[in-house]
């Protein structure tokens, strides 16, 4: 696991370093998340967590929480 | 003598008057006083639930019931700065109407679940708050509470990120800890006193920027549940013609790898996929693919529409006609084989002001859900946000 | 010396004159001449900044009207250029990396006061080096950057300071 851990961030150092001042493209609102807003996250992993059997790596548990799980 | 020091006097005052005329550029003449706690955003998200189908989460058999249900879910998010603290409270409620609605079929009647179930309200309240220790680090600790009938909830957590690289990387992970209690009921409805349940678990994601245009996410979650990992009073249709309790592994180790990506499109769109991979102790094998496009029209408004399928296997002792015998046996239709498909749009204004608040942010969207074991969900969602 | 007490005392007290609110100034980076490279004013004609600085003192903020981080301090720079002119020296911003007419139109709105310039194609951040956004200079009277920083803060007023005392004190 160490080692796929360290071979992920030597990865990631070489790939292309973005200079702050060219983010323009990835200040606009529809980039800057990846749902809508916390909330919106919130509504969708809730949802498909108590009607599917897959759910977790948003960095939410994947089961307990609430009576419908 | 006297006039040397009467002059002394005068030179003095003089010196600190040309001190206090330099403060025209001090840091409290340039930047104000610094403001203790601000309210930073305010979001309040509205969604409806309408869902129809048939599955064994009721006390019908040997066909499935009737799952029939609708939720109403109003989430308010407030977001407070204070200094280096960034403090998030979080209060989504859900008020369940139809919840396990055939669950009882017992004399006398059995227990306030009968009617609860009727409508069931839960709320949570959930407080984050972030540390900004310097410019690249971030940690987070976390606590929450959820009650419902008959049902309640703790959570902690907690957490760090890190940036790299000028801000190019992110590496972030997490701790959480949720404990439940809950009644144990028999599928006759009869309480039979209190049940436990433990979720620990531990997340790991990098976030990278790609390119000036394109943004990737990997993320792994190991999600540990001990206990009582059912409702209680799910019943399951036996091989001899009739209906027999949920019995579930004590023990349930999940894990979830995500994918996502992100790409800025040149005609002032973006397009971002999602991919998630799960696997778990019950024998579940899952993957889930969405694909969400974004499209402005004009400077604040934009739409997206998204398309999502699942394919899940199914849980090992998956069973509607369950043998009396067996150790372990569900008919949950959530745990079964089966695939789903989401199909959803959504329109998003984002107006922006120059005064106090900076900005209004309003949605509206549907979403319409289906799956092959018959169960089917419309949602309508709308939210308003202010950032100040 | 007893005739002398006095005035020693009265230039003490000068030396103590209260400055709780002003930081030290930095340590003396290495300066850099301005790069002699042609910038665009709002309306689209050309135009350099070391001739706009005309040999004062500036505040140089580079940003850009996406970043919200930019945003935070536009009232704090219109506060130093309403300030700053009374000792002689100037604020300038210069957007960097979109063009000027979206650029003029979004300063309007805002209803920033202070005076701006475009660097539409980066070469101006490029030729400093500078890749951030919000990224403050400090420019003295002979043109040569002597404070490079991020967001505007205690430090590069600071630099301002050292920058305006040192042209006195070359008078």
């Amino acid at each position: 696991m160490k080692r796929w851990l360290v071979l992920i961030l030597l990865a990631s150092s070489g790939c292309a370093v973005v200079p702050q001042n060219r983010r323009a493209a990835l200040a606009d609102p529809i980039m800057s998340s990846f749902d809508e807003d916390s909330l919106e996250a919130h509504k969708k992993s809730k949802f498909y967590s108590t009607r599917e059997a897959a759910a977790g790596g948003d960095g939410e548990p994947a089961g307990g929480g609430c009576g419908c799980q | 003598m006297r006039a040397r020091w009467a002059l002394a006097v005068v030179v003095g005052l003089f010196a600190c008057n040309q001190a206090r005329a330099d403060e025209p550029l001090s840091s409290d003449a340039i930047f104000g006083k610094p403001v203790p706690f601000s309210i930073e955003s305010a979001r309040l998200r509205f969604t409806h639930y309408d869902q129809e189908g048939h599955g064994f989460q009721s006390q019908a058999g040997p066909s499935p019931g009737l799952e029939q249900l609708t939720v109403e879910q109003p989430q308010l998010e407030v977001v407070a700065k204070q200094g280096k603290f960034t403090h998030r409270l979080w209060v989504p409620v859900d008020v369940i109407t139809g919840a396990s609605a055939d669950a009882i079929d017992g004399w006398p009647p059995p227990d306030a679940i009968t009617e609860a179930s009727h409508t069931t309200e839960a709320a949570s309240i959930d407080l984050t708050t972030t540390y900004q220790r310097d410019a690249r680090t971030q940690l987070f600790f976390r606590g929450g509470f959820h009650i419902e009938n008959p049902f309640r909830s703790w959570n902690l957590g907690v957490g760090g990120a890190r940036s790299f690289a000028d801000d190019n990387t992110v590496i972030a992970a997490s701790l959480n800890q949720v404990f439940d209690w809950l009644d144990r009921f028999t599928i006759t409805g009869v309480r039979l006193g209190r049940a436990e349940r433990s979720s620990t678990n531990g997340n790991l994601s990098v976030t990278q920027l790609l390119s000036p245009s394109t943004v990737g996410y990997l993320g792994y979650g190991l999600t540990v549940q001990l206990g009582t990992l059912g409702n209680t009073w799910n019943v399951v249709p036996l091989s001899d013609g009739t209906l027999g309790d949920e019995r579930l592994p004590g023990v349930r180790h999940r894990h979830s790898l995500v994918a996502r990506l992100a790409q800025a499109l040149p005609w002032r769109g973006a397009v971002k996929g999602f991919y998630r991979f799960y696997a778990d102790n019950w024998g579940v094998l899952a993957h889930s693919i969405e694909v969400q496009l974004y499209q402005r029209l004009g400077p604040w408004f934009y739409l997206r529409a998204n398309y999502r399928v699942h394919y899940q296997n199914g849980v090992a002792f998956f069973s509607t006609r369950a043998s009396p015998d067996a150790e372990l046996r569900s008919a949950d239709s959530d745990l079964a084989p089966f695939t789903s498909q989401t199909i959803g749009i959504l329109g998003a204004v984002d107006v922006p002001f120059a005064r106090r608040i900076q900005n209004l942010h309003l949605d509206v969207g549907y979403e319409r859900y289906f799956r092959t074991n018959d169960l089917r969900v419309s949602m309508y969602t709308c939210a308003v946000g202010f950032r100040f | 010396m007893r005739r002398w007490l006095p005035l020693l005392v009265a230039f003490a007290s000068a030396c103590a004159a209260p400055t709780k609110s002003i930081a030290p100034p930095p340590p003396a980076a290495a300066s850099v001449a301005l790069p002699a490279i042609a910038l665009t004013s709002l309306d689209g004609a050309p135009a350099r900044l070391d001739r706009v600085l005309r040999g004062r003192v500036a505040v140089v903020s580079l940003w850009a009207t996406w970043c919200e981080a930019c945003a935070a301090e536009f009232e704090a720079l219109g506060r130093l250029s309403e300030r700053a002119e009374s000792r002689g020296a100037t604020v300038i911003a210069v957007a960097v990396g979109e063009p000027h007419d979206k650029v003029a139109d979004f300063v309007k709105w805002r209803g920033l006061k202070y005076a701006q310039l475009v660097d539409e194609e980066f070469r101006f951040a490029d030729a400093l080096g500078q890749r951030r956004v919000p990224a403050t200079l400090i420019v003295d009277g002979s043109g040569r950057v002597t404070f490079v920083g991020g967001a505007l803060d205690e430090t590069a007023l600071a630099a301002l300071r050292a920058a305006l005392d040192a042209r006195v004190a070359a008078r």
